[in-house]
């Protein structure tokens, strides 16, 4: 019993982990603030506060609903793509560079898992293409780009 | 080696010999489009006069009669010389679906 609870709290954790703090984190953060303007001083009255956090995960899930139900949710996807490009791209790195380009991934614990792109340029500017996360050099990147094996990629001309 | 003429995101492989294609592709206003960009609505254009333009299995094969330049809104135009010429459209990787076009 305690096992299979424990393993359900890994569970919930590991897939579930963001929207859990999402629901959890501002209530004791709230109600600490609302406590602290009214030994402050600063609110006589903070019941509407407290009331807020602790309602706050109902509230949290009336706005999920309404955003999804307006079809407003890809403000979320948005975001949260945002933030996972910004961090792909803080975190990816050099592999390897030769005449075709350069290939750059960002690590993961998998190599399954790792993204990788070839850096490729060209007279209307700098394009980056993702490539599967075998690819192990620039040339192979992009060869498979076009379909091809490594060996065969071989342009005469390039505009 | 096969001949390859790369412009930005197509590239032309030259095909050996000849071979029976069917399925030609008309061209309404004398030139035949190869491939389009999906956003800025660019596209890789050849005059129609001078090539023949065919639908296969794998995608688009040109045939070109005449030497003849394919254009293109941000490249400098490409000289395709006489033969015959897959048209491969550069694709990239996505983790969750099958390898996306790219489009410049």
């Amino acid at each position: 019993m305690a096992e299979g609870l424990r393993w359900l709290a890994m569970y919930l954790l590991q897939h579930y982990g963001g929207w859990i703090l999402l629901y959890i984190i501002p209530i004791p953060i709230g109600v600490y603030i609302a406590y602290w303007r009214e030994r402050q001083g600063e609110s006589s009255d903070s019941s509407f506060e407290y009331a807020v956090c602790l309602a706050w995960p109902i509230i949290l899930t009336v706005i999920c609903v309404v955003f999804i139900w307006q079809g407003i949710n890809f403000l979320f996807r948005l975001f949260v793509r945002a933030i996972d490009f910004l961090i792909l791209i803080s975190i990816r790195c050099l592999v390897c560079s030769d005449e075709t380009g350069e290939l750059w991934r960002a690590p993961a614990p998998n190599i399954d898992l790792c993204i990788q792109w070839v850096k490729v340029q060209d007279k209307t500017g700098t394009h980056w293409i993702q490539v599967p996360p075998n690819i192990k050099t620039a040339r192979e990147g992009v060869a498979w780009t076009y379909q091809m094996k490594p060996e065969e990629y071989n342009p005469n001309v390039r505009t | 080696m096969t001949q390859q003429y790369v412009q930005g995101d197509v590239m032309f492989v030259r095909r050996d010999g000849k071979s029976s294609l069917t399925n030609p592709v008309k061209s309404p206003n004398g030139k035949h489009i190869l491939a389009r960009g999906e956003k800025t609505g660019h596209t890789h254009t050849v005059d129609a006069s001078a090539v023949d333009l065919f639908e296969v299995a794998t995608g688009k094969v040109v045939v070109v009669k005449q030497p003849v330049f394919v254009y293109h809104q941000e490249h400098d135009p490409l000289e395709l010389p006489l033969g015959e010429y897959d048209v491969i459209a550069q694709r990239q990787y996505t983790a969750q679906e099958a390898p996306r076009r790219v489009y410049d």
